[in-house]
């Protein structure tokens, strides 16, 4: 059996002394660096590439991916507890883990992410495992019509991310396709909206309004608030951690769910975590049969992203490693450590260095076993952590903001956007606009115009290029699905009462 | 019985078409190109129209929609917008310890009542846990203090 | 391993200078990169930091500011005290180009920059997926003639290198085909594996793995000789388009008025390690060429390129 001797091969490499101690040194200094709002897996592998100067390759990568996805995690931790969402993925968390913490339970919240998070991580694993040539080839055959229909999918979805009323966030998606704009347009190079200034050449960052939108905006309305209670939180025991026991089978379906959909779009490259926790959260409320609850502390809405990014992560290795093409920056940093290392990623990795390759996989299952043994029991230290005295934790939260959003890319400038999307969140928070619906717009709106437009020239200005393909075919049918489906069940519930009064 | 108009919402939902009308306006400057081959003014100006007409929908929606109480906070916005402000400017040129000193300080002035001992204490912890964090682990590219 | 690092400074020092008073550097030197980690160019800094700290015995610390085409981080070191102690290590396009590609007359890099010397240069490579039918660099061109607007080109982004041979062999060729920007050498590489564009010019350090494993056929390279670990690959210049000789460099500048002093000291320290083998072989793994020029050399091939490639993007009216 081939899948067994590279199993063994890999299990060599993850199980020595050394690859399972940066294993756990890779998942402690990201699940850290998850926690601290803004600093990102980004900053920290490419601060760790150093350090790795002195390990062999296999380790060093091994090492660096921990912290990929510990940081993930991390992520979901300050998200639940705080409201501050250390990467945009987490800003999906926020919506139902937060309100968990606000109604005295930050123990079941953080408790279901982690298991959420393991279960995508060992989903995508077995991916990995079982299909990586396979999907390797389905990412190249991914064209721009393809990624504008899944794309356009994603942002139908969106609509339905909101809680109230859904014309506001409507209104807040296309907002942030509009703050998308701003910057250089990649397909004819001009620049728009940019006001002159050059640190908006490149857009808007991503984590100054992420961090602005939740973290500043909610800080400041809590201020505003004249009279606050005290948080309660549900004990400290184990068994108060855990979901109730209705809870569970949907709890698992949903997990399941996420990590599938996870693992599908994290290996497209160029889509990542953050498309794929959105994507998931919104089909989730799509077939859940109480909507309603979604936003008011679901815990289904914890489970279902923190699965989906966690198993998009790992997913997006199978491009990286098996191509050579990195999905994101943080892929990038991880193939330029592979070339300062001395191996030539590309096709013909998984071959020509089959100990680094499989070594990587195996420790992923490690690395989330570690994680989960690492963090179920700090879920008591992190909720302590909400007993700090409001009038101490809002300014070393401020603090942490500040220098997290200056350390992405080094942009004082990004200082004062964070200042001036914190104060836009404030009022869209209390005017009841919803902020997520904003950042996903503001994610999936350029990429959608670049797609569009590249498959339009491509396609020489044919509009039939949108069905030229399978999965662009599908995604656009699934679209109008989704825009028809909830007409749909209002016509049935209709005719249903109808039916009814007519037999009474 | 209606409530009475909710300027407050109904300005809100006009600025947001103010927005859109800007990106109208602002993204006609660019070449529109074709249909078949749509020039990087063409989504501004989509965008912007639809945004537009969403805002218009919006004043309808929110016209007459239930108060909101306390909305306006001068002091906290000011005082949280002073610390980011100084410690922005801070930064890079004085070091991270006084930008930090001076931010922590300030955005703990946001609330009553004023805690000055604890505020103290709390810039000095946070001063410490940044440069050993921020400059020592990560390495940001700023001094503790510039001389 | 770290402690022995610093034990073997004051030697290394004493060895340098040959016991003279030595003032700089004195405190940790910052390299400032235009891109964000894991490229190219961070790749050159983070090599030579790591080298030049063990010349120096001071930290040599890399540091990523991304944004605008390179600008940023190039009025970051323009307004930078020109001390030695804040260097831009950069190549064409942040140096050279970006004012003009982006309108913006902030810097010249004649006046705003100290040239050092140079680090590395990459060759860029014709390459067409195989599909495509096309064996050599003639027959896409004879195609490319016959069918004007018809083939498709991947660039990784409006007025790259890549896409300024584009503009060139365009001119060269009298023809034209369709030019379809991309964020970057990898979405573009995607879609050349997937046979949905037609050709590029990509960095060799990018090509060579597709290369090598037969997804992508090189045509020719953009270098002035052939390439050792390309034999049977023809040069631009042998297929008579001597204007299309071109490398992307990386370079070593510090901003206008660093002292002379400093500059000769680092370009004597850069020419000790892009000659040490263990640097040359790095640099060789990813698929760049070390190479050394002493500073009047690198200012003269400055000079050449901006000749050159500035002209295009003038006449061609290339802009962000």
């Amino acid at each position: 059996m081939d899948i067994l001797h590279n199993l063994a091969l890999g299990a060599g490499v993850a199980f020595s002394l050394h690859g399972l101690l940066f294993c756990f040194v890779g998942v402690l200094v990201g699940t850290f660096v998850g926690v601290l709002p803004g600093i990102g897996p980004l900053a920290a592998i490419s601060l760790a590439l150093p350090l790795t100067y002195y390990l062999s390759p296999p380790i060093a990568l091994i090492m660096l991916a921990g912290i990929f996805y510990g940081a993930q995690y991390g992520g979901s931790i300050a998200a639940i507890l705080l409201n501050l969402p250390g990467t945009a993925s987490a800003a999906v968390t926020c919506l139902d883990g937060n309100q968990l913490t606000k109604q005295g339970r930050p123990g079941v919240a953080l408790f279901t992410a982690a298991i959420a998070s393991f279960t995508g991580g060992i989903f995508a694993l077995v991916m990995v495992l079982g299909f990586t040539p396979m999907i390797a080839s389905f990412a190249t055959d991914f064209g721009a019509q393809d990624y504008f229909s899944i794309m356009l999918l994603g942002l139908v979805a969106a609509s339905t991310l909101s809680v109230g009323s859904p014309l506001k966030g409507m209104t807040m998606v296309v907002l942030g396709i509009a703050l998308g704009m701003v910057g250089i347009d990649d397909t004819s190079g001009a620049e728009r909206f940019t006001f002159g200034l050059l640190a908006l050449s490149d857009g808007v960052n991503l984590v100054a309004l992420a961090m602005g939108l939740f973290g500043v905006g909610e800080i400041l309305a809590n201020l505003g608030q004249t009279h606050r209670e005290p948080l309660k939180t549900d004990g400290l025991t184990f068994r108060s951690m855990l979901p109730r026991r209705e809870e569970w089978p949907g709890l698992w379906r949903t997990i399941l769910r996420g990590s599938g959909i996870g693992a599908f779009v994290g290996a497209l490259p160029g889509s990542g975590p953050a498309i794929a926790a959105f994507m998931s959260y919104a089909a989730e409320k799509k077939i859940s049969r109480n909507p309603e609850a979604f936003g008011k502390g679901e815990l289904r809405g914890v489970a279902s992203p923190e699965s989906a990014n966690n198993a998009a992560v790992q997913a997006a290795f199978i491009p990286t490693l098996s191509l050579g093409i990195p999905g994101d920056a943080v892929m990038a940093v991880l193939l330029g450590a592979m070339i300062l290392h001395g191996i030539t990623p590309g096709p013909m990795l998984v071959t020509s260095e089959p100990e680094m390759f499989w070594g990587l996989v195996v420790s992923f299952g490690i690395g989330n076993f570690m994680l989960l043994i690492l963090n179920l029991p700090l879920i008591r230290v992190w909720v302590r952590m909400l007993s700090i005295p409001y009038h101490v934790l809002y300014p070393a939260m401020l603090f942490f903001i500040c220098v997290g959003v200056y350390s992405v890319r080094n942009s004082v400038f990004d200082i004062y956007s964070t200042l001036i999307f914190g104060v836009i969140g404030y009022f869209l928070i209390r005017l009841r606009y919803p902020p997520a619906p904003l950042l996903l717009g503001f994610i999936l709106g350029p990429m959608m115009e670049v797609h569009f437009r590249r498959a339009l020239l491509l396609g020489r200005g044919d509009y039939t290029t949108f069905f030229d393909s399978v999965p662009s075919t599908v995604f656009l049918i699934l679209s109008a699905l989704f825009l028809l489906l909830p007409l749909w069940s209002t016509f049935r519930r209709r005719t249903a009462r109808l039916s009814k009064e007519g037999r009474d | 019985m209606t409530r009475p108009i909710n300027w407050l919402q109904v300005g809100a939902a006009a600025l947001l078409g103010l927005v859109g009308a800007f990106f109208v306006w602002h993204g006609s400057d660019y070449p529109m190109g074709s249909l078949r081959r749509m020039g990087p003014g063409f989504f501004p100006v989509i965008v912007g129209a639809v945004l537009l007409l969403f805002a218009i929908l919006l004043v309808l929606e929110v016209a007459h929609s239930e108060k909101e109480k306390d909305f306006w906070i001068p002091r906290p916005i000011l005082m949280v917008s002073a610390g980011f402000v100084a410690f922005a400017a801070l930064l890079e040129r004085a070091g991270l310890v006084p930008a930090t000193l001076v931010m922590v300080i300030l955005v703990s002035l946001a609330e009553k009542p004023l805690r000055p001992v604890s505020a103290a204490a709390n810039a000095v912890a946070l001063s410490v846990l940044g440069v050993v964090v921020f400059l020592y682990s990560f390495g940001i590219p700023v001094a503790a203090i510039h001389w | 391993m770290r402690f022995f690092k610093w034990l073997t400074v004051p030697f290394l020092l004493l060895c340098l200078t040959g016991g003279a008073q030595a003032a700089w550097p004195d405190k940790p030197v910052q390299l400032v990169v235009p891109y964000p980690p894991g490229g190219n160019v961070d790749f050159n800094a983070r090599i030579i930091a790591d080298r030049l700290e063990k010349e120096f015995g001071q930290p040599f610390v890399v540091e990523n500011r991304p944004g605008a085409g390179g600008m940023i981080a190039a009025s970051h070191v323009i307004n930078a005290k020109s001390d030695g102690y804040t260097l831009f290590v950069a190549p064409n396009g942040p140096v050279l180009f970006s004012p003009l590609l982006f309108r913006k007359d902030n810097y010249f890099w004649k006046d705003d920059f100290a040239p050092i010397g140079s680090i590395s240069f990459v060759p860029l490579v014709l390459q067409v997926n195989p599909e495509l039918g096309v064996d050599s660099a003639e027959a896409l061109f004879e195609k490319a003639k016959a069918n004007p607007g018809e083939l498709t080109m991947a660039s990784p982004g409006a007025g790259t290198q890549n896409h300024l041979i584009s503009e060139m062999m365009q001119r060269l060729l009298d023809t034209e085909w369709l030019t379809v920007q991309y964020a970057g050498n990898a979405p573009a590489t995607t879609d050349l594996l997937g046979g949905r564009v037609d050709f590029n010019f990509d960095q060799y350090t990018v090509a060579r793995q597709y290369i090598n494993s037969g997804k992508l056929k090189a045509l020719a390279v953009t270098s002035p000789e052939r390439l050792p670990s390309l034999p049977n690959v023809p040069t631009l210049k042998e297929l008579g388009y001597p204007d299309a000789v071109t490398e992307t460099f990386t370079g070593l500048f510090g901003p206008a008025g660093t002292p002379d002093e400093v500059v000769d000291k680092l370009n004597a320290a850069l020419e000790k390690i892009l000659n040490d083998p263990a640097v040359e072989e790095k640099f060789e793994t990813a698929g760049a060429d070390a190479r050394a020029m002493d500073v009047d050399e690198f200012k003269a091939f400055l000079n050449e390129q901006y000749e050159r490639w500035a002209t295009l993007i003038r006449e061609a009216d290339i802009h962000r």
